[in-house]
């Protein structure tokens, strides 16, 4: 055996095994006595096929390739930070603030619909196309968000048109965010003949859904899945995506969060722990969950999608940042996914660098988050001086508490969330329930997939989707 | 050959005599003008071409445009560049720093400033639009001939895209790289650089050369530099087969960048055929390690394609990733491949492996 | 009624370091306060009598985790280093 010396990686105890992970993004993970074998330098007593692994993902090497070794993972983890700087090709638009609903946990502080100077005005579509373009590569996914952005369906419209003609030479997608209310058939045309897709909440069977998001003017579960049949029948081509945001009433019926997906017949489920946003912040101790409580909920939705052939969002998230090493989501990447994730246009005419920004300055008006004004030059929001206050500090290796951890090359840092939370863009790990939801669901993916052979046949299949 | 061996095409033809002196030739039809051609011509008619060599072979696969060779001494004529090939291949060299214990066109020391010659020439009088892979020996074992190589296709405004067989260790000196990157600018390069093992210990030992894993290891991340597109190959034997899933995580640790995996089944010539029975591994036995080895390409978004493999021998799962792929001048299908429905889709077996590879190694085929 | 249990660790095998990185991950209920000689590091737990094994067991584990971590940083962090700032630089060279 030539001379094997090891190359740096961090390591976590999950359960009683081992998961060791380095800077160029690769994993593997030991059962405990092949992991102290490594630690004590045993190399003879390993498994011939466990040694391969760990020298072709660069744990170990030969003493003469130690130079060879550092230039290989200083690439991968250069070329991992490059494409977290990549161009941003989600763009947020908010047309208005005005809302038909008064979900408990509204993150974004909703007004009510007849609230006067919260909608976006149509003169400044222009401009927002200009940043767009500036700021975009090839891909440009245009996501509308409010408030509810169909109670301003009008500005929609106009900008769709507009986009698709100063941005037919991009990708162009469309999402728009609704809680469905104000949908009616015309629009629901429209719809479908642009192409837009429609992402909605649905937070569980009847009970759980209209006490998390109640209105005023109509059952809202009644009305969703009323809308959701009829866009189904009518017009199947329409593509819709739902996503469920947990509060203490969901955690005690797993079963009745998953099933209105199942009884609508959607392929793919999207689970949100609640965020420290807007009226959550207030509502915490009525709606509010410890991560330990919120696991026993999401394990057992998780077995239940399994099951039943659904696709849960979140999990594949972690496994696309796992084993694509992709940057795609913005909430979990390093550095973080501000400006460079996703940019976020507000009806207050101001830009944000992301979706949690706009909403914590509606809540503390800190100047320090916004990055620019519509009206500005586009090339002036790379240059704010905000943005790179908010950046420097997200490089996950560096920070305390992350540069020890094994998840660290597939977490992210959320500056924002912790600014929230802890009133600092780093914030204090320890207490941080950010880092105790992403610390678990990472036990629990690589556990599922290395010891439970049902997950990893099905982790593989969502991979290759 | 003869017999029960139906051979897809034939690339050359013997000859009695000939006028014509030895070497390299373009073949046009009459009232074509040659003036932009920088090597002879000859006429070419149709059905009466090898009449022009007293032969009474059959001449049906060559066609106007194609570069052929004329050596009396061997009195064969042979196609050097054929329009109706499915690949053509062009050897620049016989010199090379590895010993592979496979390879299929082993080393020679001598001169080889004639084949980068005639490779040029061909290149340069052949329609550009069809890619044309450069093999040796190794390429760029002599970095300043393969340099004056691109230079003379560059200074005769040759575009043809290249496919290039190298081991990729001299592109450790990143200047190399720099230069090639440089000079390839107006033609498509598709680099194909052998990894046959997970580790330095496996690699060199069948390559049969200290430092290749270093090196080439090191030329592929230089070459990454660079956005080089990159189809690392490996060639499955008896050494390596059982390793494929670790050359698997070898690729995504240090070289995500490449554009495919080949994994490739032996070819029974060369050196392969001399250490045939310690090489030898059937398809059957590969199969499981290439299904763990392309699944793992698959979960980091890496292709992957087969190589030399008879269809009937390959899972049908890993279908979509079979290649027709023996040249169509050197596949035959045995008598009992006639009743074969995927026959049009199978690339049939080497010629070269008539005889005791093919008889004892065959397994059941599945019909 | 309150029990003590106390963690002793070589001052060769747990450098300040680690001992403050310790301290940041033992959760806000668990009362502990530290103390050293010349040639250790002391971590005393009070708790009451139903937790004092469970606090116990979880300082435990967090000190020889980072004991572990520094055991594998003897033979790596000189690269971990080298391979950041090769990483930075690349990256700074490329714009």
């Amino acid at each position: 055996m030539t001379n094997l010396a090891k190359l740096p990686f961090n390591f976590k105890r999950i359960n009683k095994d081992y998961l060791i992970s380095n800077l160029a993004g690769q994993h593997q993970f030991m059962k405990e006595e092949d992991f102290i074998k490594v630690i004590d330098s045993d190399f003879c007593e390993l498994d011939p096929k466990i040694l391969a692994s760990l020298e072709s993902k660069s744990f170990l090497t030969p003493e003469n390739q130690l130079g060879l070794r550092e230039k290989i993972i200083s690439s991968r983890l250069a070329t991992r930070i490059y494409d977290s700087l990549s161009p941003p090709s989600l763009f947020m638009v908010v047309p208005t603030l005005r809302c038909d609903h008064d979900c408990n946990y509204c993150q974004v502080s909703r007004v009510d619909m007849d609230a006067q100077g919260y909608d976006l005005d149509e003169e400044h579509i222009d401009n927002i196309i200009k940043h767009i373009r500036f700021l975009s590569r090839e891909f440009v996914k245009i996501e509308f968000q409010g408030g509810e952005p169909l109670v301003n369906f009008l500005f929609i419209k106009k900008f769709v048109s507009k986009a698709k003609t100063a941005l037919k030479d991009k990708k162009l997608n469309f999402v728009i965010a609704t809680a469905l209310g104000p949908i009616t058939d015309e629009i629901i045309k429209w719809i479908s003949s642009e192409k837009i897709h429609l992402s909605i909440s649905i937070d569980g069977i009847e009970s759980i859904h209209n006490s998390n998001r109640p209105s005023k003017l109509f059952n809202s579960f009644k009305n969703t899945t009323q809308i959701i049949r009829k866009i189904r029948d009518s017009y199947p081509d329409i593509q819709l995506s739902a996503l469920t945001t947990v509060t203490k009433l969901s955690l005690t019926s797993p079963e009745n969060v998953i099933k209105p997906y199942i009884d609508l017949g959607f392929k793919e489920l999207f689970i949100r722990p609640l965020s420290p946003y807007g009226f959550a912040v207030d509502t915490w101790k009525k709606l509010g969950y410890t991560a330990e409580e919120f696991f026993i909920f999401y394990e057992k939705v998780l077995d239940i999608a399994i099951d039943n052939d659904l696709i849960e969002y979140s999990a594949l998230l972690h496994l696309n940042r796992i084993f694509k090493r992709s940057a795609s989501h913005v909430d979990l990447k390093s550095p973080a996914g501000v400006l460079f994730g996703a940019v976020c246009f507000d009806y207050s005419g101001n830009i944000f660098g992301s979706d949690e920004s706009r909403m914590l300055y509606k809540t503390t008006e800190s100047k320090e988050l916004i990055l620019g004004h519509i009206s500005d030059s586009p090339k002036d929001i790379c240059t704010n001086e905000n943005l790179t206050t908010i950046l420097k500090d997200t490089f996950i290796e560096l920070n305390p508490g992350c540069c020890d951890c094994a998840y660290n090359q597939f977490c992210g840092a959320d500056p924002i969330y912790h600014l929230s939370s802890q009133g600092d863009l780093i914030g204090d790990k320890s207490k941080s329930f950010f880092c105790q939801i992403e610390m678990k669901m990472f036990d629990l993916i690589f556990e599922k997939y290395y010891t439970n052979s049902n997950y990893f046949k099905k982790f593989n299949e969502w991979l290759v989707i | 050959m003869a017999g029960d061996l139906i051979i897809e095409r034939q690339n050359d033809f013997s000859i009695q005599e000939t006028n014509a002196i030895d070497g390299l030739y373009v073949l046009v039809s009459e009232n074509t003008d040659t003036s932009h051609y920088t090597i002879p011509t000859i006429s070419y008619v149709k059905d009466k071409f090898s009449e022009m060599f007293f032969t009474t072979e059959d001449d049906h696969d060559f066609m106007h445009g194609d570069i052929i060779f004329i050596n009396k001494k061997r009195k064969k004529v042979s196609g050097v560049l054929n329009q109706n090939a499915k690949q053509n291949t062009l050897l620049v060299t016989e010199r090379c720093d590895n010993l592979c214990s496979f390879c299929s066109q082993p080393p020679n020391a001598r001169d080889d400033t004639h084949f980068f010659l005639y490779a040029a020439e061909s290149i340069i009088n052949f329609r550009q639009d069809m890619i044309v892979g450069i093999t040796g020996g190794e390429p760029t074992f002599d970095k300043d001939k393969f340099i004056n190589f691109l230079r003379i296709l560059n200074e005769n405004n040759s575009e043809t895209p290249l496919h290039i067989l190298t081991n990729g260790r001299a592109f450790k000196d990143l200047d190399f790289v720099k230069n090639i990157t440089e000079l390839n600018h107006s033609r498509e390069v598709v680099w194909g650089v052998p990894v046959h093992g997970h580790n330095q210990q496996l690699h060199d030992d069948c390559v049969g050369a200290e430092n290749a894993f270093i090196d080439t290891l090191e030329g592929l991340v230089n070459l990454s530099y660079y956005g080089q597109f990159i189809e690392l190959r490996t060639v499955v034997t008896q050494k390596n087969y059982q390793y494929l899933e670790n050359i698997s995580e070898l690729i995504s640790t240090s070289m995500p960048f490449i554009s495919t995996h080949a994994i490739m089944n032996l070819e029974p010539k060369g050196w392969a055929k001399r250490n045939f029975e310690e090489l030898f591994v059937s398809p059957e036995e590969q199969m499981s390690y290439i299904e763990k080895s392309i699944s793992l390409n698959n979960l980091h978004g890496i292709s992957s394609a087969l190589y030399n493999y008879p269809l009937c021998q390959v899972d049908q799962k890993l279908r979509p990733y079979y290649h027709k792929s023996i040249s169509d001048w050197k596949n035959y299908y045995p008598k009992f491949c006639s009743g074969c429905k995927d026959k049009s889709d199978c690339g049939g077996f080497f010629t070269s492996s008539v005889g005791v590879y093919l008889e004892d190694n065959l397994t059941k085929g599945k019909q | 009624m309150l029990l003590k249990k106390v963690i002793t660790a070589s001052k060769k095998d747990l450098s300040e370091i680690s001992l403050r990185k310790i301290l940041y991950w033992v959760e806000e209920n668990i009362n502990i306060a530290t103390n050293e000689d010349e040639s250790h590091w002391m971590i005393i737990i009070e708790s009451p009598e139903s937790e004092i094994d469970s606090h116990f067991n979880k300082i435990n584990k967090l000190v020889n985790d980072f004991i572990l971590r520094e055991k594998i940083a003897s033979e790596t962090e000189h690269l971990r280093k080298k391979i950041i700032n090769n990483a930075l630089n690349r990256l700074a060279v490329d714009d």
